[in-house]
């Protein structure tokens, strides 16, 4: 749950929403403001997050927040 | 099913463009001017500068509308060439690449918008049944419009390109199988 309201905070933030307009289900398709610059800008804060440059594998599979939060796991104490 | 016919020229609409079957040597001329810029050519992983059109045109296959496809991106309207679609097809399947040169338009949903209407005719009227890409590496918006569109990511072609900087990257496997792309646009069609 808790890596779970991270990543929503941290879409949240990347996209200049409200936390509340990012849902859990949130993703490519749901959110109109995730779109191919704001995809950007969510990659490169996630990145930014976990000190550390994605691998090509999962760059690809980041699509939602519920593919976020699991990258933010391992970085919440 | 489509009136198209193998060798005919292709025109397909969206709400905002045109598709419109290009040349290679139109392909090529008209985006040469693309190649000047180190930001299109980065997403490319290609050197930009000093590129000659004979050099820059055998990067592109001959596009016979047959088997090769080039189709032009135009807004509705206007003839300036915002970008190309590219296909290629093989027993049923088709790989596709697009490339937008004019950066007006990045961040402006073309790509989602014009793949959108290539797939339609690609699954449904030429009755392709898996159409795949391979964006390259850290080309982000390029992976996000496979995944706007629902391609599943299927692995990846690990160190296949070589980069502008003398290393090697790999190239991420996106496909779409017909029957995946049927069962989006039903689950659309009943959305509420």
């Amino acid at each position: 749950m808790t890596e779970l309201i991270a990543a929503r905070t941290l879409v949240a933030k990347a996209l200049e929403l409200e936390l509340a307009e990012v849902p859990a289900s949130g993703d490519v398709e749901t959110l109109p403001a995730w779109d191919s610059l704001g995809h950007v800008k969510v990659i490169l804060a996630l990145e930014s997050a976990l000190s550390r440059m994605l691998t090509s594998a999962e760059l690809a599979q980041i699509r939602g927040i519920v593919d976020i939060a699991p990258l933010l796991a391992t970085d919440i104490p | 099913m489509s009136t198209w016919k193998p060798k005919q020229a292709i025109l397909l609409e969206t709400p905002r463009f045109q598709l419109r079957s290009m040349s290679r040597r139109h392909a090529a001329k008209a985006s040469l001017v693309w190649t000047e810029d180190a930001e299109f050519m980065a997403a490319l992983e290609l050197p930009a500068g000093g590129w000659l059109l004979r050099r820059w045109r055998r990067r592109l296959p001959r596009f016979d509308n047959k088997q090769n496809f080039c189709l032009a991106i135009t807004r509705k309207g206007e003839d300036r060439l915002l970008g190309y679609h590219t296909v290629q097809l093989t027993d049923g399947v088709a790989f596709i690449g697009v490339v937008v040169g004019d950066k007006q338009w990045w961040g402006q949903g073309v790509v989602a918008e014009t793949r959108a209407e290539v797939l339609r005719f690609l699954f449904e009227d030429l009755g392709v049944v898996r159409v795949w890409g391979t964006p390259i590496g850290r080309n982000m918006p390029s992976i996000y419009n496979y995944q706007r569109l629902g391609f599943v990511y299927e692995g990846a072609l690990r160190q296949h390109r070589p980069t502008r900087d003398g290393g090697r990257v790999d190239m991420p496997i996106f496909a779409l199988l017909r029957d995946e792309w049927q069962a989006r646009r039903a689950a659309r069609k009943t959305a509420p």
